[in-house]
Parts: C-alpha cells; sequence; structure tokens
C-alpha cells in the first residue's frame, strides 16, 4: 500500500478513526498494531509471519536478558545474528551464492530453489528498516540505554508502526517506544503540520521524483546509445529524484505520524546544500547515518584507535552501508566511493593547502558533483555499465541531450529555496504570503500528476 | 551568498496552521467548484452536428458540457457509435438525418465503444444535465452476441470505458482490477473537479499528466521529443484537439470515416454464428434495464430504438435468437412504458458490418424511424 494512493487514504481513514474511537480504551495500542500489520500485509501477507518473528525474537531476548544471571551478551548475539540471518537470507542469498558460482565454478542452487511450500523468494518490503529498529531496541538495552518495554503488543507496534515500517525513518526505542504508552495528546497544531508535511512529500513524490523518473529511466535504460550530455543530465536529474523520491516518503511518513499524534525523527535536511561529504551524511538518510554511526562506527573504535583504523572504520562502515542498499556490487563500489571521499576529506582537513576559504557555493557545487558521481554506480545496472557512463560523460562528445526544460526549471527552483533556505532570507521563505500560496498551487498540480503504479526507491533496499 | 550551518532546517519547512489550512480549504473549495462551472459555461461548438470528437472518447467532461449545452427543444440520442457514427462523418449520422427530416433538433450524444454498463455509468455520472428530457436512447443487442461482449465471462479482459462500469458495489466477472485503480476511477466518476482534470488531460496533454507531456517522444527516426523546451503551462490556453470532420472541412485527409473513406464500404463475408446468451444472464441487458429506470426516475421521456442488426450477417440460427432478444426487449420495455421501436433490417449494403449503417443506411433509418407513428407522436412537443 502505497502513502500517494486512494487505498492508502481509504485505509488511513479507517485507521484514524479507529485509533480515535479507542482512545479512552486499553486497545488503542492493539489497533495500531492490527492496523500496522493489515498495511504491511496488504503486499504480501506471508511477510507477517517475518516480521511477528522478528518482532517475538527480540521480545524475547531482551525478557531473556533480564533474569537475574543472564547471559546479557549471548542473548544480545542471538538476536542480532536472527536480524541479520533474516537480512542475509532475503536479501543477500543469492548474491553470495551466484558470485561463489563464478568465483569456484561451483554450481549451488539459488535461494529460490530452497523456499518452503512453494513459497516465492522474494525480498520483503522493508525488512532492512524494521530489522534494524528492532536490533536497535536489544542493543540499547544491553547499553543500559534503555529499559526492558513490558508489553508485547507495544513493542510490536513500535517495530511496525505503519508510517515508517516499510522505508523508515529508522526510530529508536529510545524516542518512539515512550510515545506508545499512553494515548497521544492529537493537537490541531499536529494534524495541521502533519498535513502539511503529507502534501509536501505527495508532491515531491508525483510531481518531482516521478517526473525526473521519466528522463533517468529513459537514459540509463541504454547508456550505450545515450550521449555524455544526456547521461550528465540523467545522472543529475537521479539525484534529485532519489531525494525527492525518499524524502518524500519520510515525509508523508512523517506527516501520518503527526496527525496520529506520533513524532518521527527527520531524515533530511537539505541535503544538497552540503559544502562537505561530511555535511551531506549528516543531511542524508539521518536516521540511517546515525544508526550506523551508533552501532558499527562507534562499537568499532570510531575516531579513537588512531587515524589509520579511524580511517579504516570509516571505509567499513560505508562498504556496509553501500551493501544496506542492495546486494549488488554497484551498492558495493557506492559506498566505497562514498567512504573514501570521507577518508580523503578527513585526511586532507589538516592539510595547509585544503584550509584556503572558499567560498560556499563552490563547495557546495563539489559536494554535489562528488555526489553525483556516486550516484553513476547507485543507479547503473552493473559496474561495467556505470564505468561506461564516466568515460562518456568525459569525452565530451555531447549533443543535444533533450532534457525537459520545466523538470530543469522545477529542480532549479527546489533547490534554490533550499539555497535561501540556509541564509538569512529563511525568515521571508516562512512567511505566510509564501507558504499559503506555494501550498495551494501544489495541491492543485498534484492533481494534474499522474499517479500509477509508481513504487518508491527505496522500497527495494 | 553568505549561508551557516543551520542545524535546526527543516526538510521543507512549508508547514501550515490550522488558520492557514482553512484559507487553503476555502481556495481550494472555490477552485473545485468554480474551475468546473467555468469550464461548463464556455461554449463547446458552434457547429449544430457537433459531435464529441473521436479522440476524446474517453473524455467523460465533454459528455456532461455537451449534454449541459442542449437547448431547450433539443432531443439528444444517446448510444454507442452506432449513434456516433463510426463510418460516417458528423453530416451523416443518425442525428443529422433525423434533424433535417423531421424539423426538430436531435443531438448527437453517441460515443465510441459504449456498451450498455457504461452507458448506465456515463448517465447517472457525467450525463445529470439531461434530467427531464426527451431522450432518444439506442439498444445495441450486438453487446449481448457472447459472454465475452457481455463481460460476463471470469476471464480477464481489456474493454472500452473501464472507468464507467461499477467499480465498488457490482461485480463485473470480465473486470479484474486492482483496488486501488477501482477506487481511483470510483472517484473520478463522482468528484467533478476530478473529472475536470481528465478533460484538461485529455484535451491539451495528449491524455497525460503535463510532466509525460513534456516528454512524449515522437514517431520520427532518430528518437525526437518534441515538447521537451516547451512550457507546458501555455498547453493550458491551446485549443482542444480539432475533430476529424473538421480536419476534413480543412481538406486534411481523413482515411478514417466519411463517403471518402476507404472504411466507408459495405461489409462483405460468410453468413456467422454469433453465441447469444439468454438476456436473463446478461450484465448488458441488466444494466440497460437499470439506466432505463434511472433516466425514468430523473423524470426522463424515453423512446428506445432496438438495432438496426444486420441480418444478413448472421446465419438463420443467430437471426432468429437476435429476432427473439428483440421481442423479449420490446416487452420489457412495454410493460414499464417505454416507447420502442426495432427496425426491419436495412438492405444489407447499407450496412459497415454487424450494426454499423453507412450513410445511405442511416438516411433510410432516420425516414423509417419518422414514419412510425409512435416515435412521431413521441416528437411532438406536448
Amino acid at each position: 500500500m502505497l502513502f500517494h494512493t486512494w487505498t492508502f487514504f481509504c485505509f488511513f481513514a479507517v485507521a484514524l478513526i479507529g485509533l480515535l474511537l479507542l482512545r479512552k480504551t486499553p486497545f488503542w495500542v492493539h489497533w495500531i498494531l492490527g492496523s500496522s500489520y493489515f498495511f504491511y500485509g496488504w503486499w504480501n501477507y506471508y511477510y507477517l509471519a517475518l516480521i511477528i518473528y522478528s518482532t517475538g525474537l527480540d521480545f524475547f531476548t531482551v525478557r531473556q536478558m533480564e533474569r537475574p544471571g543472564a547471559r546479557k551478551k549471548l542473548w544480545l548475539w542471538i538476536s542480532i545474528l536472527n536480524n541479520l540471518s533474516l537480512l542475509g537470507f532475503f536479501k543477500y542469498a543469492d548474491f553470495f551464492i551466484s558470485n561463489i558460482n563464478d568465483l569456484t565454478g561451483l554450481n549451488i542452487s539459488p535461494a529460490s530453489e530452497i523456499m518452503p511450500f512453494g513459497l516465492e523468494y522474494l525480498l520483503p518490503v522493508g525488512i532492512s528498516f524494521y530489522t534494524f529498529q528492532s536490533m536497535s531496541y536489544t542493543i540499547d538495552y544491553y547499553r543500559g540505554k534503555i529499559k526492558r518495554e513490558t508489553s508485547f503488543i507495544r513493542f510490536a507496534a513500535f517495530v511496525s508502526f505503519f508510517p515508517q515500517l516499510v522505508a523508515g525513518p529508522i526510530e529508536r526505542a529510545k524516542s518512539l517506544l515512550p510515545q506508545f504508552q499512553k494515548f497521544p495528546k492529537i493537537k490541531r497544531h499536529d494534524i495541521a503540520a502533519g498535513a502539511s508535511l503529507f502534501i509536501v512529500g505527495l508532491f515531491k513524490k508525483l510531481a518531482l521524483a516521478n517526473y525526473a523518473a521519466l528522463y533517468v529511466d529513459r537514459i540509463y535504460e541504454d547508456p550505450a546509445s545515450a550521449n555524455g550530455a544526456s547521461l550528465a543530465l540523467a545522472t543529475f536529474a537521479f539525484a534529485w529524484q532519489i531525494y525527492f523520491d525518499f524524502s518524500a516518503y519520510t515525509d508523508m511518513a512523517r506527516g501520518t505520524a503527526r496527525i496520529m499524534g506520533f513524532k518521527l525523527s527527520l531524515n533530511f535536511k537539505n541535503p544538497y546544500t552540503s559544502s562537505s561529504l561530511s555535511e551531506f551524511w549528516s543531511r542524508w538518510h539521518i536516521s540511517l547515518s546515525t544508526w550506523f554511526r551508533d552501532y558499527v562506527y562507534f562499537p568499532l573504535g570510531g575516531n579513537k584507535k588512531g587515524t589509520k583504523r579511524t580511517y579504516i572504520n570509516l571505509l567499513s562502515v560505508f562498504i556496509i552501508s553501500g551493501l544496506w542498499h542492495g546486494a549488488a556490487w554497484t551498492f558495493l563500489a557506492w559506498g566505497l566511493l562514498h567512504g573514501a571521499g570521507l577518508t580523503a576529506e578527513k585526511a586532507l582537513s589538516n592539510v595547509k593547502f585544503t584550509k584556503v576559504s572558499l567560498p560556499r557555493w563552490v563547495k557546495i557545487g563539489v559536494t554535489f558533483l562528488l555526489v553525483c558521481a556516486g550516484w553513476i554506480f547507485f543507479r547503473a545496472g552493473s559496474i561495467d555499465e556505470a564505468l561506461l557512463i564516466y568515460r562518456k560523460i568525459f569525452s565530451l562528445e555531447w549533443n543535444d541531450p533533450q532534457f525537459p526544460l520545466f523538470l530543469l526549471l522545477m529542480i532549479g527552483s527546489v533547490w534554490t529555496y533550499q539555497l535561501l533556505f540556509e541564509t538569512k532570507l529563511k525568515k521571508v521563505l516562512t512567511e505566510n504570503w509564501i507558504r499559503v500560496p506555494v501550498l495551494l498551487g501544489m495541491i492543485i498540480y498534484l492533481f494534474f500528476c499522474s499517479s500509477e503504479g509508481d513504487q518508491f526507491i527505496y522500497f527495494q533496499f | 551568498m553568505r549561508m551557516k550551518n543551520n542545524k535546526g532546517a527543516n526538510s521543507n519547512a512549508l508547514f501550515l496552521r490550522p488558520k492557514e489550512w482553512m484559507v487553503i480549504l476555502i481556495l481550494l473549495t472555490l477552485t473545485f467548484i468554480g474551475l468546473p462551472i467555468i469550464s461548463k459555461k464556455s461554449k463547446q461548438s458552434n457547429d449544430s452536428n457537433y459531435r464529441i470528437p473521436y479522440q476524446l472518447s474517453n473524455d467523460y467532461w465533454s459528455y456532461t458540457k455537451l449534454t449541459s449545452q442542449l437547448s431547450e427543444k433539443e432531443i439528444p440520442i444517446i448510444g454507442d457509435s452506432v449513434i456516433w457514427g463510426e463510418y460516417v462523418d458528423k453530416n451523416s449520422s443518425l442525428s443529422y438525418f433525423l434533424s433535417d427530416l423531421s424539423g426538430h433538433k436531435f443531438t448527437n450524444a453517441g460515443m465510441n465503444g459504449l456498451y450498455p454498463l457504461a452507458l448506465e455509468g456515463l448517465i447517472k455520472n457525467h450525463a445529470k444535465p439531461i434530467k427531464k428530457r426527451k431522450v432518444l436512447l439506442h439498444l445495441n443487442l450486438l453487446w449481448m452476441s457472447s459472454p465475452e461482449r457481455d463481460l460476463s465471462t471470469t476471464k480477464e479482459q481489456t474493454f472500452n470505458h473501464p472507468q464507467l462500469i461499477p467499480q465498488i458495489v457490482r461485480k463485473v466477472p470480465s473486470y479484474h482490477a486492482s483496488t486501488e485503480k477501482r477506487l481511483s476511477r470510483f472517484a473520478t466518476n463522482n468528484v467533478p473537479f476530478l473529472s475536470f482534470v481528465k478533460h484538461i488531460k485529455e484535451n491539451h496533454f495528449s491524455q497525460r499528466s503535463p510532466a509525460e507531456w513534456t516528454c512524449l517522444q515522437s514517431d520520427v527516426n532518430p528518437e525526437h521529443f518534441p515538447n521537451t523546451y516547451l512550457n507546458p503551462l501555455n498547453q493550458l490556453f491551446s485549443k482542444a484537439p480539432i475533430p476529424i470532420d473538421e480536419q476534413l472541412n480543412l481538406s486534411i485527409n481523413d482515411t478514417e470515416r466519411g463517403v471518402n473513406s476507404p472504411r466507408h464500404k459495405p461489409w462483405s463475408g460468410a453468413p456467422r454464428t454469433l453465441d447469444w446468451i439468454s438476456m436473463d444472464d446478461s450484465l448488458q441487458w441488466n444494466a440497460f434495464k437499470k439506466l432505463c429506470t434511472e433516466l425514468l426516475s430523473r423524470k426522463n421521456n424515453l423512446f428506445v430504438l432496438i438495432g438496426p442488426l444486420n441480418n444478413h450477417m448472421f446465419n438463420e440460427m443467430t437471426t432468429s435468437k437476435a429476432n427473439l432478444l428483440t421481442d423479449e426487449a420490446g416487452e420489457w420495455l412495454k410493460s414499464i412504458q417505454i416507447d420502442h421501436w426495432s427496425p426491419q433490417p436495412l438492405p444489407s449494403d447499407h450496412y459497415a458490418d454487424a450494426s454499423h449503417p453507412l450513410t445511405h443506411g442511416y438516411e433510410m433509418l432516420a425516414k423509417e424511424l419518422l414514419k412510425n407513428k409512435s416515435f412521431t407522436d413521441w416528437v411532438q412537443p406536448r
């Protein structure tokens, strides 16, 4: 069930009305859980078994940890290994099997052939998100940062909370679980803010991301026959497409949750206004970046174990992050490129030459270009294809790219808005006379957008 | 440009307060109500023989507009492409000849591919302005000539006008659309603004969204995208697609319709057998009955034209079954006091296929209809 569908609007109306009707009973959490499972089962109800299993096991392991004399570390590892095994099987099994087969000449059967009961081998939607969310609960409990949740229903509602279930933000137990303790106060201001977020997200998805996709798909479908200018502009458009697409989901998730009285964390903070890669990662998919920082980078030693180790840690985190996005060499290369970029940025930060004060807009431009260079790996079908795209772009044999001017205008407007938003002009941009007509225009334009069958990019991760 | 790293910055900051939402809701309501009203009032065509252009066959807003602009004495003829005139130009359709021969004004309110189930949806949702009028309604029995055409088989089929058929309450076995499609079509049928938006897309953006329109590819080789550098907003002020008939007047060669078209020729081939289904089991017939009831409840004064079918094309068994169905339909109409007439088959060379007459066929049909006393009585103002 996608946010930008009539099906979701009907579902949400029922979910919200039910929630409000049950507000004075203890069953409102049950209702949220039921709604969330219905939402998830809409894709494929077999997947429900996985989320229930993952939730149940993490709830159980933490309960075991709490027992006097419990071997906490053992239970922690059981939880981690269980979640990683689920991810490993459903997300990476075929990737590893095909690579082992290629390397060794063996003929190991693909994972799809060992599925029981004739079930299809499919990547369960959102598995990367909810396993990480559930895992953070066990790790945080182990670290003594949170108390054990005594109600399974509340914990299950936290893991499967439908607004953010399939594409985040990846919430921490510390911030979201307490919100399930008592019925949230839904104020008029929350509804207004939630609706604003939802409309902005809807616009990003239907008017911008889907529009950019029309050009990107056309060019990336057959890079061999595209010219350098088309590929460069398609990469530029993809950078915005993926931002619009993913941040749209987050906006709509946050908006939906907010209307229900829940607050989800900010996941994107105008990332293409970043003046360095490290700033970019503090603004892009924040909930995942901080997850990797807290649960991978810091445990590896972070920057506390010397320069060399810091670089290795950075590279490791970004390689894992790349693989988190998908089981393909292109994602690994994307992660590696960002890891290397950040390592270089860190290494150069102490070199005098780089301390020359460049105007911020130059730094923003350079950072954007670096990020775009990474997106080529992210979007290309294979490493060879990505290298071909680089070659073609740098060959400078550029012809008319036939890039829609209206799309350029729309992206340009958003970028300008975001850049200005980071200046003193923010005050002007948040004036009533700007916000009201802009949102009105966006709503009217939305009716003219087409929405048939558009999945979100991050659903595949 | 001097910037500061604004850590508290939001991803959009387009938050509205409750009061501002109220303003937006008021403005949206005005837009939702106002734009369709303005559009409905603008003159659709000065042409007295206007029919909805073929390429706008899915633009139901145009249909609403057509029916809302009927003058007091105009009589709309409602039906499928037999009424619209699949093989003829607009000056050779049934409405043209009836107007010409009777002195009364008949309007071509036919639409291509409009089977009874879709017709019911069209009239119910998009032709409200015709209430309390005289309506000449056409029943084409060919839609009951096989379970597939009747849409009563469970095998999924692709067919015209899926938006017009029942989406939620009634089940159409051949229609397997997803819940999302059904809800979307239901909304478009029931919210006039959505129908108006579809009309804009159909008329000004080649049936696409403005974004898709800028990415349209032309048929020429090497690949070319003619709208790439155009501003889609300008399209809103462009004229709607020129009807093919008008193109003909402009001497643009049309190969589709009219006496000069190669398609405009008598049918040929061996007699066929049709797998007629019984009236009781027919979805289409039941929809037609519901349509009649709906129109009667709107105080419409109905006259139903059944056929004509090209019996020359059918074998004996098929013809006799068709006659039985015609009689059965006639009896039901009589039972609810709706006047009707089923003509004798036209001469064989007056048909282009199983049900569509050619130019002379329409002329003859109009003449025959005007000889029918119940019809002429019905036409006379009371």
